[in-house]
């Protein structure tokens, strides 16, 4: 006798196996958990409906963060139930309670009848570009997945959208809208690091697109090369997760402001000047807490005179680039939906002070965009808006 | 009288120069702002309008809360309090 044979039936002995039938009828009743843990090929053909996917390799280092409960009875399921019987029998060192085999395996529930799914699974030059991503529990296979079906829209490829639009794309976000009017010109090559000399003259969004398929070509791009405005911002933002503004003037803050309230989009927002910026998240509707809207922040804008652009006062080359990566990883967390949004705080950045301070943003109880109940006032002309008295 | 620490936002160097982070005496915020006016006249403009009214692109936190929506800035301070100017920037 072979010393797998001799092993196995010690672990029959030692390890209680369900059939498929009892093992279904378990799961739908909600009091057991079932694992599939083959081989992600495998699994790619088919796996029992509502069942966990931990590949048997990582299945010691994962399984307690996917099933909590160690008193529930956990049910193991491979192809045939022998590498199901070995897995088990780690399980259970692990600290749980009640672990069974499903006999027969995966054949035997599919020659049952029993419900299967397809789940949507990564590819292996997927698995492979994503590693880092998924070995954290709070991304992992479903999450990178999530941000594949995600899509977010960058108003502006500039100094924040570019170092945003390249770390999105590079995480796998699977379809990034970018919308600016602009051309490259030289002097923005200083700090839009989407673009490149050769890419002077050029449209931006154009010069984006190509950057981002060098870094990830799994990633969609859809530039847009148009000014924002009242007449095209719902058409243009319909279909995305999160709006990331990277705007550079006060009349599209606004209007982006306004369409995302009424959209009931999330509006990651970011600004910069000379040495400092701000980052928040403008999103009334949060489900974890009522934040504020930019007009709750900023009820008007400053006077012309008053508000120097970055083209007027100049802006430090690299500070953009903390403030557009505040603002990709707030996009990341809230199409994950873990951590904490910035929503309700603003964050103020100083490089010269190289300090980071925090503010707490209460909403507006009676504004006029995003109180509860008020129907949306509509849009403004934001040109006159910003233009001052 | 509290000794507190006030910050300022670059886009105000123009009138404060590059005295962004200061310490002054004061017992209420509105008293500690009006010191900063005394010794730079124009910063009342930037901060107040015609009215009298705090601006509504700046905001002015005492610690961590913003003043927007008290009823006045007759706040009481104390010891180690920090007060931030801050204006809406539009660069990106």
């Amino acid at each position: 006798m072979k010393g797998k044979d001799k092993r196995l039936a010690e672990l029959r002995d030692a390890i209680p196996e369900i059939t498929p039938g009892e093992a279904r009828a378990l799961l739908a009743a909600g009091q057991a958990s079932l694992v599939d843990v083959r081989e992600p090929d495998e699994v790619a053909q088919g796996s029992p409906a509502g069942a966990e996917r931990i590949v048997r390799g990582f299945l010691e280092l994962r399984i307690e963060d996917r099933v909590t409960d160690k008193e529930r009875p956990l049910l193991l399921l491979c192809a045939g139930g022998v590498r199901s019987l070995f897995a088990a029998e780690n399980v259970r060192r692990l600290g749980y309670g009640d672990v069974r085999s499903v006999a027969g395996g995966f054949q035997r529930w599919k020659a049952e009848g029993l419900p299967v799914e397809v789940p949507k699974m990564l590819t292996a030059p997927e698995r492979e570009r994503y590693a880092r991503h998924i070995l954290m529990p709070e991304v992992g296979e479903a999450g990178q997945l999530a941000l594949g079906r995600s899509r977010v829209l960058l108003i502006g490829a500039g100094g924040l959208g570019s170092p945003a639009a390249l770390y999105l794309a590079a995480a796998g976000v699977g379809h990034i809208g970018i919308i600016d009017d602009d051309v490259v010109d030289r002097s923005n090559l200083q700090r839009q690091v989407l673009h490149t000399d050769a890419s002077v003259s050029q449209p931006k969004v154009e010069s984006a697109a190509r950057t981002l398929h060098g870094i990830n070509p799994l990633v969609e791009v859809r530039g847009i090369q148009q000014r924002l405005d009242s007449s095209n911002v719902e058409e243009v933002f319909a279909g995305y997760d999160v709006v990331l503004d990277g705007s550079d003037n006060f009349p599209t803050r606004y209007l982006v402001n306004d369409a995302c309230v009424k959209l009931e989009l999330p509006n990651v927002h970011g600004s910069v000047f000379r040495f400092e910026g701000q980052a928040s998240v403008f999103w009334p509707t949060y489900p974890g807490r009522r934040g504020p809207c930019y007009r709750c922040l900023y009820p008007e804008p400053p006077p012309p005179a008053m508000a120097p652009s970055c083209a007027e006062a100049g802006v430090l080359g690299v500070l953009p680039g903390i403030v557009g990566l505040l603002e990709a990883i707030e996009v990341v967390k809230i199409l994950l939906g873990i951590g904490d949004p910035l929503v309700g705080r603003l964050l103020h950045y100083d490089a010269l002070a190289q300090r980071f301070d925090e503010f707490r943003l209460d909403p507006d109880p009676d504004c006029a965009y995003c109180a509860p109940g008020r129907p949306f006032p509509g849009y403004v002309d934001y040109q006159g808006f910003c233009a001052g008295p | 009288m509290a000794r507190v620490t006030v910050q300022l936002p670059s886009v105000l160097s123009i009138v404060v120069g590059d005295e962004r982070r200061l310490t002054v005496e004061a017992e209420s915020l509105a008293a500690a702002l009006e010191q900063l006016i005394e010794r730079w006249p124009g910063l009342r403009g930037h901060l107040f309008d015609e009215a009298g009214s705090f601006r509504e692109h700046v905001l002015c936190f005492h610690n961590q809360t913003s003043t927007r929506w008290l009823p006045s800035l007759d706040v009481p301070l104390a010891e180690g309090d920090v007060v931030t100017i801050l204006q809406a920037v539009s660069g990106g």
